[in-house]
């Protein structure tokens, strides 16, 4: 036991005060009577009837000196030490991923998490620094070296679990150089998966009841002939066989529902046949109660491929006209030099050999041997140039297939370009965003190279198709809560917004370049939305939970093997907590002050 | 009636009362003789009787000296017996009499001197006697309505001093032998035995009377916080401190001590009444007349 403002005991002194104050009030007022004979008689009986009548006399004087040595110690912040509590500095990390959000714990994992914490911080000795850390997708200190405690407390209450995945490694290492700082640091974790960091003596304070939890863990889509057809993949995380209720809503109205029969810890595939092709969005959801309700339902959204509308201004280009015109979501055009003015609305105009002064106004560019223009700078014409560096993205697949380029024109690769091809001569071709508009500039027209004629050609061709008519999104397959998405704005886009699934309009361009989008914690369905001066486009994607990472609730006891299970245990320390004893002490003083005031209203 | 008046202890409205009281009431023996007739026993009275020859064992202050001296032969006079009650009122003039709100001492005053004056005017012997631990002041033998103002001299001349000790000055009192009537009047706030008194009275032929007198304060306390009750007689104190258990207690406590004193009276057939003193005293001769 230790007192952390001992000078409180100075307050002792009050208890003589109070003997003395008892002493002056014990001078009872006079009060003739005309005999005692019946006083003493009822003196007597009192006695009798209460043994410790005498005590009683003297019962408030007692009671008030035990209600101020109890002020006086809990003054003195009496602090009951236990193993660890005089460490100077502990840090408290908090898992935040999605499995702290199941409710096999009380109220839920994080709410326990909290309350846990609360009691540590609370019961830590005064003046001992707190390094508050929530690790989420990314691990965050919210409170560093503090000692204020109802600020830590107020930060910790303030504290939510997220829809996302936990970076273990992440807060291993924070944690990790945190204590290298501070050698002497208490590091407690309170979560449901342990923490385990080299050299470091981690607390963990487990928080699972092992709930039951069944979870949709994957979900894709595709079109066929017949319709859209839905996979979904359901797990059974719980500890026994289970029929599981599945429905699959379409643009939110009950498409089919289905009851799967999967054994514990298996994983079953629901296929979903002939939905209409115009649907939008879809949805699996489990209709049963479980530990963890927001894995529960996953989202696909359908977006209608878009035509992508090019033009391919030439002479006469075979090679590149028919590999264009095999490339998916091209709709070609092609046209010779003369009409110049009438370019316009095109998702990507096509140069080969010529490239007008005026470059029109909308739509990538992609250029073959170019003249001089004002865009960038053609240096001069090399022949049989030795290739030095091919980019990685464009010439992707194509390392092996030997090619060679009888005459190119070398460019100056202007700055907000980057080279893709380079020779011994200089640069060969370069890509880059100009404008908001992607353009890409090879120097040799490929009627002098032998690229046409090897198989490399048409993997080069969609390779930079790909990158000049990208999808809105660059990863929108599998987006889960938490991850940033990078978004591919149209050429001609004035605006963009992003709407969340539960309808906030969120801008993100201008500004243009835009920005990773990372508001993605709910899930659901977001729609890009794209305004152009004519039209507005619009895209789904779809956030889910990352279930798969996050559903199984009962990882720490079944899908760990015995021998590591017993190693893991033995790691998991119990979490000491030292006491502060000032709140008994306080409650026992208003327990005392009922006493009292019973005492004296029913005098005992 | 003409008496002084010397304080507002006894006015003359108390007085007028007193006449219509008498009329009324009537303290009587419990065999039915009464103090105004004359019995035809020989006695020792004034009013002659007969003479008789002298015997030996005869009193020598009764023997007749001029009938000697006509027959020189001894003979002794009889006088007639009257059959009187001699009324004996033993008030307690301690210090815890004078005590309360209104006063015992008024009150108890009020009931001796009210009892007093129906008794003499019932011709009747009354016999006064204040006391306290001794025999303070007495009148004996008081007759007639004439003698009351000795007994309203007495009562205003009361001192209240000394401690209560009725049983054993009671006990010590010389009764004179024959039937009577002892009325006792106190708070019988004292130690002793009741009963011995009784006994006593009782064996001296008397028909007895307990006349309880206690203040309201005494029959229910009102005390507030802490007080140190301070003995009036004695000076001794104790401390209480007030509580509803303090007052709970005194109040079994007093019923424990009326319904002893009730019980050992009803037990030797003694008049019992109590009496607290803001009773006004007529009522309170009623209730001894009656018995109540």
């Amino acid at each position: 036991m230790t007192f952390y403002s001992p000078w409180a005991f100075l307050g002792l002194i009050t208890i003589p005060v109070i003997i003395i104050l008892y002493l002056l009030k014990q001078r009872h007022k006079d009060y003739t009577v005309s005999s005692l004979f019946l006083w003493e008689e009822v003196l007597k009986d009192l006695e009798a009837n209460a043994p410790w009548q005498k005590l009683k006399k003297n019962l408030l004087m007692i009671l008030q000196i035990i209600v101020a040595l109890l002020l006086v110690f809990a003054l003195a912040k009496p602090f009951l030490n236990a193993v660890g509590s005089d460490t100077p500095h502990v840090i408290v990390a908090l898992d935040t991923s999605l499995s702290m959000k199941a409710t096999d714990v009380g109220e839920s994992r994080f709410e326990e998490a909290k309350i846990r914490a609360n009691k540590l911080i609370s019961n830590l000795k005064p003046g001992t620094a707190v390094t508050l850390i929530s690790m989420g997708k990314s691990v965050n200190i919210e409170e560093n070296l503090s000692s204020d405690r109802a600020r830590l407390l107020d930060k910790l209450s303030k504290l939510n679990a997220s829809n996302t995945t936990s970076d273990i490694e992440d807060a291993e290492s924070l944690i990790s150089s945190i204590v290298k700082q501070n050698p002497e640091s208490r590091v407690v974790v309170f979560g449901d998966r342990a923490i385990n960091i080299y050299g470091v003596d981690v607390e963990f304070s487990n928080i699972s009841n092992n709930g039951d939890n069944f979870a949709v863990t994957m979900m894709s889509h595709t079109k066929t002939e017949k319709g859209i057809t839905v996979l979904s993949r359901i797990s059974n995380y719980s500890t026994k066989d289970a029929t599981i209720p599945v429905s699959l809503y379409v643009d939110k109205n009950v498409f089919d529902a289905k009851n799967v029969d999967i054994k514990k810890g298996e994983t079953a595939n629901v296929y979903w046949n002939e939905i209409l092709p115009e649907a939008s969005l879809i949805e699996t959801r489990i209709d049963i109660k479980d530990s963890l309700t927001m894995d529960n339902s996953a989202w696909n959204a359908v977006n209608n491929t878009k035509k992508n509308k090019a033009i391919l201004i030439s002479e006469s280009n075979v090679f590149v006209e028919k590999v264009a015109g095999l490339y998916n979501g091209i709709e070609l055009y092609k046209t010779g030099y003369e009409s110049s003015d009438e370019w316009k609305g095109y998702d990507l105009y096509i140069f080969d050999g010529f490239l007008p002064k005026k470059i029109p106004h909308d739509g990538n560019v992609m250029v073959f041997n170019p003249n001089e223009n004002e865009l960038f700078e053609v240096l001069e014409t090399v022949e049989y140039p030795v290739l030095e560096e091919m980019d990685e993205s464009i010439f992707r697949y194509v390392e092996g297939f030997d090619f060679s380029i009888g005459k190119t024109k070398t460019l100056k690769v202007p700055t907000w370009g980057r080279a893709i091809l380079e020779v011994n001569e200089g640069c060969a071709a370069f890509s880059g965003i100009y404008d908001n508009r992607r353009v890409m500039v090879f120097g040799f027209d490929v009627h002098n190279t032998d690229i046409p004629l090897t198989p490399a050609f048409p993997i080069i061709m969609a390779n930079s198709l790909d990158w000049l008519l990208p999808d809105s999104i660059n990863n929108a397959q599998n987006v889960y809560s938490g991850e940033g998405i990078e978004f591919n704005i149209g050429p001609n886009t004035q605006k963009a917004f992003v709407e969340t699934p539960s309808g906030e309009k969120i801008q993100i361009a201008p500004p243009f370049p835009v920005k990773v989008f990372d508001n993605t914690e709910e899930p659901g369905l977001y729609t890009l939305r794209q305004k152009t001066a004519e039209s507005e486009q619009e895209f789904y994607f779809t956030v889910n939970v990352p279930s798969q990472s996050e559903s199984n609730l009962t990882q720490s006891e079944d899908f760990v093997e015995d021998s590591n299970k017993a190693q893991t245990e033995e790691k998991q320390k119990p979490v000491n907590t030292g006491m502060n004893l000032q709140p008994i002490l306080l409650w026992l003083i208003v327990i005392v002050l009922l006493i009292e005031w019973w005492v004296y209203t029913n005098g005992v | 009636m003409k008496v002084k008046l010397k304080s507002q202890l006894f006015d003359s409205d108390f007085l007028r009362k007193l006449e219509r009281l008498v009329i009324s009431s009537k303290i009587t023996l419990a065999d039915g003789a009464s103090g105004n007739r004359k019995s035809r026993a020989k006695g020792s009275s004034v009013e002659f009787s007969d003479y008789r020859e002298y015997s030996i064992g005869d009193d020598f202050k009764r023997i007749d000296w001029n009938a000697y001296g006509r027959f020189e032969k001894l003979f002794i006079k009889l006088f007639m017996e009257e059959r009187e009650a001699p009324i004996h009122i033993f008030l307690d003039n301690s210090k815890s009499m004078d005590w309360g709100e209104p006063n015992k001492s008024i009150a108890s005053r009020r009931l001796a001197a009210a009892l007093s004056y129906i008794s003499l005017a019932s011709f009747d012997k009354v016999s006064l006697i204040c006391m306290n631990n001794t025999v303070d002041k007495f009148k004996p033998d008081l007759r007639g309505k004439n003698s009351f103002s000795q007994v309203l001299n007495l009562m205003e001349s009361l001192e209240y001093t000394g401690t209560t000790d009725i049983y054993n000055t009671v006990s010590k009192y010389n009764l004179k032998s024959g039937k009577g009537i002892s009325i006792v009047i106190s708070d019988f706030f004292t130690q002793g035995k009741l009963i011995d008194m009784i006994n006593y009275l009782q064996f001296k032929k008397q028909e007895v009377y307990i006349c309880h007198i206690l203040a309201p304060q005494e029959v229910s306390p009102e005390i507030g916080m802490s007080l140190r009750l301070i003995d009036i007689e004695s000076g001794e104190f104790r401390d209480v401190t007030s509580s509803p258990a303090l007052i709970k207690t005194y109040k079994k406590v007093y019923n424990k001590f009326i319904t002893g004193i009730e019980e050992i009276c009803k037990g030797r057939g003694v008049n019992y009444i109590f009496m607290e003193s803001s009773v006004p005293a007529e009522k309170m001769v009623r209730m001894v007349v009656n018995g109540v």
